[in-house]
């Protein structure tokens, strides 16, 4: 999922417009890939440290015109990565050692910072400990280790996907149209539905407008249990989640109010979106 | 007809009511009541089920209880300990308020001990929620040696549910849904955080009757004390600090230095502060508005001169909060204070990774580890660290008993955050002065902000400034 300073959309009036990119974009396309190459080849045993990937990334991030857009790239790779830390040193050991011995000496030098520090030096162990960084194993210097894989093309996918679940979590209530002509899809809509446990308003309706045809379709106001007490985003996860299960369906409308800082908007999005289902 | 018999049951944090007679029902119960066309019954909060409960009894009107997953426990108080007097009136006051009330005492009065008689007078399963990881293993290890049982922690890695189990609030919101019907009784400590709109939901989401919240200071700035009383139960009474102070909680000074920077470091702050307040003056920041920062942060990524202010906006931030004349006050106040135990606070993670680095001593962030967290909580306690490096992980409640000398080198204006400070400091110990040290760097925008830390009431005393 995106943080709140990688979303991106358009206000007009009281709606909001998430931003997509287009997933058959070479540039964007040509982006991803060099991230993902990043990642793949710097991860494994003696992979890189947070820091070493941030300064390999960084000027891939702002080779792109929206860094926006190449931050939330990131931050979906970032997701699917795992790290470790540092293991050259048993660091928490060693610093109990380093501080047993300050302990003893800081009240022995008479207020002599150079003699103080001097002290630490008879010991050559400590002297390579602190000389290597005593804080060395704080979360910068983790490493790299795996990553899952996953394609240039799916990640634009998942962007894109990203961005209207990323609103969502800002929301307390969905409003949802959903139809299929294979009823067996509506139902597993249903088993996601108590999966994710929300609650659902549900009536059946006779659909007639354009490509609704044919379609077996309900409409259904989606909420948690104590959303009828009050509008709470408890749920913004959980709905947020439920989501892929929706643009996965032929058919589907959503409308949700996002509440964002102080404002509200409305989001409407259907299938013509052109959203990938994961 | 014959009237069915109610059920009650619990549904993720809420409340079913099967073959509920709305129609004989006072309107007071009727107001916590919605009817639920998803599920064709009865709802209501987790919070309301005593009320509820109490009401169908009122009304003779049958039911059964299937949402109450506790039963009474046998819960045996280890311990010769006294309540002290203050702490006496507090659970007095708490029981008249049919314990469910809130009871405002300073840090370092002992608001472990009402819980644990609270806890010790009811005995039923207990949930207690805590702000942070710290307080959270400080409550399980104290409840351990009181009770003598096992207890529970949720929260900070940890999944481990007893009849008594510490969580967070972050980890209550996501689990009340699974057992907010497993205990009898709640409390919240440093209940203060309970009114945000996520946080509320451990409170409104868990059906124990019996509540008890703990703070030291009940005031909100955004004023929704009041949910407060909703969720919990009226402020049942408010010990202010200087009521104590003698008594129970060692007498304290403030001291506060004002240092000049080092001549190099004061032309490079004006430097980086004259490039930071063009920018902002430039681009109408004026700080007076919520966006503002962000509006700053905004500008900073797009303008073509943005990456420059916020290089100057950090650099000049650096050396008002740890320039080198505060470093080499730090050592000499340290060195004052032999056979005390010093904690040292700072604003950022930076400073305080500084400052240990060059004294080689033990630095505590939100970064750390939480076996070593607790590893150097526990070696600065029973004093084999004389010396403690904290940022902003040490804010609130956590229990440091013998620390006697406070040294504020950098930190926000907040009044709260101030004097959750000043409650870590001041404990009771034989004849022990504590000592609260503000290093302010003079002709810097630090000066300000310490202006607005001592305008609370704790501070009003006993201070003065010193030249340094």
């Amino acid at each position: 999922m995106l943080t709140k300073d990688l979303l991106k959309f358009r206000r007009s009036g009281e709606y909001l417009k998430p931003f997509f990119v287009a997933v058959d974009d070479s540039e964007l396309l040509e982006l991803a890939a060099k991230l993902l190459a990043v990642y793949e080849s710097g991860a494994g045993a003696d992979g890189l440290t947070r820091s070493e990937l941030e300064e390999m990334i960084e000027p891939l991030l702002r080779s792109y015109r929206d860094v926006k857009v190449a931050k939330g790239f990131n931050k979906l790779i970032l997701d699917r990565t795992s790290f470790e830390q540092p293991g050259d040193y048993d660091y928490p050991a060693m610093r109990r050692k380093l501080f047993t011995v300050s302990a003893r000496t800081l009240y022995q030098t008479n207020g002599d910072y150079q003699q103080y520090s001097d002290a630490f030096n008879a010991d050559a162990e400590l002297e390579k400990f602190i000389a290597a960084g005593l804080y060395a194993d704080l979360p910068d210097n983790e490493r790299l280790i795996g990553m899952k894989k996953i394609f240039a093309k799916e990640l634009l996918e998942r962007y894109n996907c990203s961005q209207v679940q990323s609103l969502l979590f800002y929301c307390s209530e969905m409003e949802v149209t959903a139809g299929d002509s294979n009823p067996a899809e509506l139902r597993r809509l249903f088993k996601y539905l108590k999966f994710f446990r929300l609650l659902a308003d549900i009536t059946r309706i006779k659909p007639s407008g354009k490509g609704w045809e044919g379609v077996t379709a309900m409409h259904m106001k989606i909420s948690g249990p104590a959303s009828i007490f009050e509008n709470t985003r408890k749920y913004g996860l959980q709905l947020a989640s439920f989501f892929p299960a929706i643009c996965a369906l032929e058919k589907w409308t959503v409308k949700a109010e996002i509440k964002l800082d102080a404002s509200r908007f409305r989001l409407n999005l259907d299938e013509s979106a052109g959203l990938v289902s994961h | 007809m014959n009237d069915k018999t109610v059920i009650v049951s619990f549904s993720l944090g809420t409340i079913l009511l099967e073959h509920f007679p709305a129609h004989k029902m006072p309107l007071e119960i009727l107001s916590l009541i919605k009817y639920d066309d998803r599920v064709r019954q009865f709802r209501a909060m987790a919070y309301h089920y005593a009320p509820l409960i109490l009401a169908l009894k009122a009304q003779g009107i049958p039911f059964e209880d299937k949402a109450r997953k506790f039963a009474p426990l046998d819960l045996q108080l280890k311990t010769n300990l006294q309540p002290r007097a203050h702490q006496l009136e507090a659970f007095q006051a708490w029981k008249n308020a049919d314990c469910r009330a809130v009871a405002a005492l300073p840090t370092g009065s002992g608001k472990t001990f009402l819980a644990v008689m609270a806890m010790n007078y009811l005995k039923r399963p207990a949930l207690i929620v805590v702000p942070t990881i710290d307080l959270l293993q400080q409550w399980a290890s104290n409840l351990e040696s009181f009770f003598q049982i096992e207890v529970g922690m949720l929260g900070g890695g940890s999944k481990n549910i007893q009849p008594v189990t510490v969580t967070t609030y972050d980890s209550a919101v996501l689990n009340m849904e699974f057992i907010g019907d497993k205990f009898g009784l709640a409390i919240f400590d440093e209940c203060h955080h309970l009114p945000g709109p996520v946080n509320r939901l451990s409170a409104s989401m868990c059906i124990a009757p019996y509540r008890l919240g703990l703070t030291a200071t009940p005031e909100r700035e955004d004023d929704t004390e009041h949910l407060l009383w909703d969720l919990i139960g009226p402020l049942a009474c408010q010990i202010h600090i200087d009521e104590l102070e003698g008594k129970v909680l060692a007498p304290y000074q403030t001291r506060r230095f004002e240092l000049e920077l080092d001549p190099d470091e004061a032309v490079e702050y004006n430097q980086c502060r004259g490039i930071y307040t063009d920018f902002l003056r430039r681009n109408g920041i004026t700080f007076s508005e919520k966006n503002d920062w962000n509006r700053f942060l905004g500008l900073c990524a797009r303008m073509p001169d943005g990456r420059e202010a916020f290089q100057a906006y950090l650099a000049q931030r650096r050396i008002a909060r740890g320039g080198r004349s505060k470093v080499r006050k730090v050592w000499e106040l340290i060195q004052n204070h032999p056979g005390e135990r010093v904690i040292i606070f700072t604003a950022e993670n930076d400073t305080a990774y500084l400052l240990g680095r060059k004294f080689l001593l033990p630095v505590l962030t939100h970064r750390t580890k939480v076996a070593e967290r607790k590893e150097l909580l526990d070696a600065f306690r029973i004093g084999s660290y004389p010396v403690l490096i904290t940022s902003r992980v040490l804010n609130e409640g956590v229990d440091v008993p013998e620390a006697s000398v406070g040294i504020i080198v950098s930190g926000s204006g907040s009044i709260r955050e101030h004097v959750q400070r000043l409650g870590r400091i001041l404990r009771a110990g034989k004849g022990k002065q504590a000592v609260l040290y503000e290093l302010i760097s003079e002709g810097t925008s630090e000066v300000n902000v310490s202006r607005r830390r001592r305008e609370h009431r704790a501070y009003q005393h006993n201070s003065f400034v010193r030249r340094g």
